[in-house]
């Protein structure tokens, strides 16, 4: 049986977590774009064909002169990519959270988008508050639940039933890691309806 | 559930990343501090001088062009190859065995994965709380795991719909003969919010 806890471990980490494979997959390609074009420049030139920009040579002249060059543009271009390798860092070693929670059981492995958590919770908010689905806005996060009821003006809202119909939803849920909810009503109220 | 390797993309992403940030600080210092600046205009020239020199003196016999101009096509035809057949090695996983079996000298027998899948489907199809089902078999470490997609109606309670298809789940082991493992995985999206919400219960 603890095989298949290890396996269902594995598979529970990977769905909850992304792969980062669309981050590799555009700098693969843009790698593979370049070195493409140079060994295009590098066959025009082997050729004795006029280069398409500039060929090797001038582009090593180019990076020899760069201190020559007009300095604020340098150091735009510098920082510029100095942060897009910084940001593209941080994203290879950042967890790189999905949207998600795992549903306690034991056998299989659960995961739940936040998405469908949120209507399901928006959906009894709606019945506990005694208000229109329409006017209820829900929002999951990983430890939270912001409930946001919008009652037409004038209306009384019974926040502690609502909070507790939320509770109650996420309790009979058995998510991981639990969530909290939070109940704001809008102050300005929703006008006709 | 696919085998993407992970290690590798991020090994990769980082690496990329690490080359900018170095390209990016490099052209900065230069840029500004005058001490690097100097030392660029000093030393930058010379060493393309050098490098020039060795494309000289490494020419193609008959041409009057280097041999390193091939060496460099072939490393860069090289790493667009590897490249390729990295982002081509992303996904995968799926399996079309479900298990095997060789009971004692009575041949042997093989249980393809179509049909877990379509029993799981047609069961799931079932379920008015879901508006459509998927169902897969992947290999995890070895063993072969069905991966149930399901987008459930808005406001259907996640663990009612774990609950029904472990259910299903479990006639299924029963006509198997054996428990097969399984990952569930309930999504919202577009064909949720345009079709019509569940009653409540």
């Amino acid at each position: 049986m603890s095989e298949t806890t290890a396996l269902y471990q594995r598979i529970k980490r990977r769905e909850t977590h992304s792969s980062r494979s669309g981050l590799a997959i555009t700098l693969a390609v843009i790698v593979i774009l370049t070195s493409a074009y140079a060994i295009t420049e590098m066959i025009l030139h082997l050729a004795d064909q006029p280069a398409l920009v500039s060929d090797m040579f001038g582009v090593a002249q180019a990076t020899a002169g760069l201190a020559e060059y007009t300095n604020g543009i340098v150091v735009a271009g510098g920082i510029v990519t100095a942060l897009i390798g910084l940001i593209i860092m941080i994203a290879a070693l950042t967890a790189g959270r999905r949207a998600r929670h795992l549903v306690e059981t034991e056998k299989t492995s659960a995961v739940v988008d936040n998405a469908v958590i949120a209507s399901g919770l928006a959906r009894h908010a709606a019945s506990a508050g005694n208000i229109s689905p329409d006017n209820v806005t829900v929002s999951v996060s990983h430890r939270s639940a912001v409930v946001t009821l919008n009652p037409t003006i004038g209306a009384t809202i019974d926040t502690s039933a609502v909070l507790a119909a939320v509770q109650e939803q996420l309790d009979s849920y058995a998510l991981i890691p639990k969530v909290r909810p939070r109940v704001v009503i809008d102050e300005y109220g929703k006008r006709g309806s | 559930m696919n085998n993407t390797n992970r290690f590798l993309n991020r090994t990769f992403s980082f690496i990329v990343g690490l080359i900018l940030l170095a390209l990016g600080v490099g052209v900065i210092l230069v840029a500004t501090i005058p001490q690097v600046s100097d030392a660029y205009k000093n030393t930058a020239p010379t060493v393309v001088e050098k490098v020039t020199s060795w494309f000289v003196a490494a020419p193609i016999p008959g041409l009057q062009h280097s041999w390193w101009f091939i060496a460099l096509i072939a490393a860069l035809a090289l790493l667009i190859i590897l490249l390729v057949v990295f982002i081509f090695r992303q996904g995968h996983g799926h399996t079309g065995t479900l298990f095997t079996d060789t009971p004692a000298g009575q041949g042997h027998i093989t249980v393809e994965s179509k049909v877990a899948e379509q029993l799981m489907q047609s069961a799931l199809d079932e379920h008015a709380e879901l508006i459509s089902s998927r169902v897969s078999t992947y290999e995890v470490n070895g063993t072969p795991v069905l991966k149930i997609s399901t987008t459930a109606r808005r406001g259907v309670s996640p663990k009612q719909v774990v609950d029904d298809v472990e259910n299903t789940l479990a006639s299924l082991s029963v006509l198997l003969g054996r428990d097969v493992p399984a990952a569930v995985q309930i999504g919202g999206g577009f064909r949720a919010a345009t079709s019509k919400p569940t009653r409540l219960r």
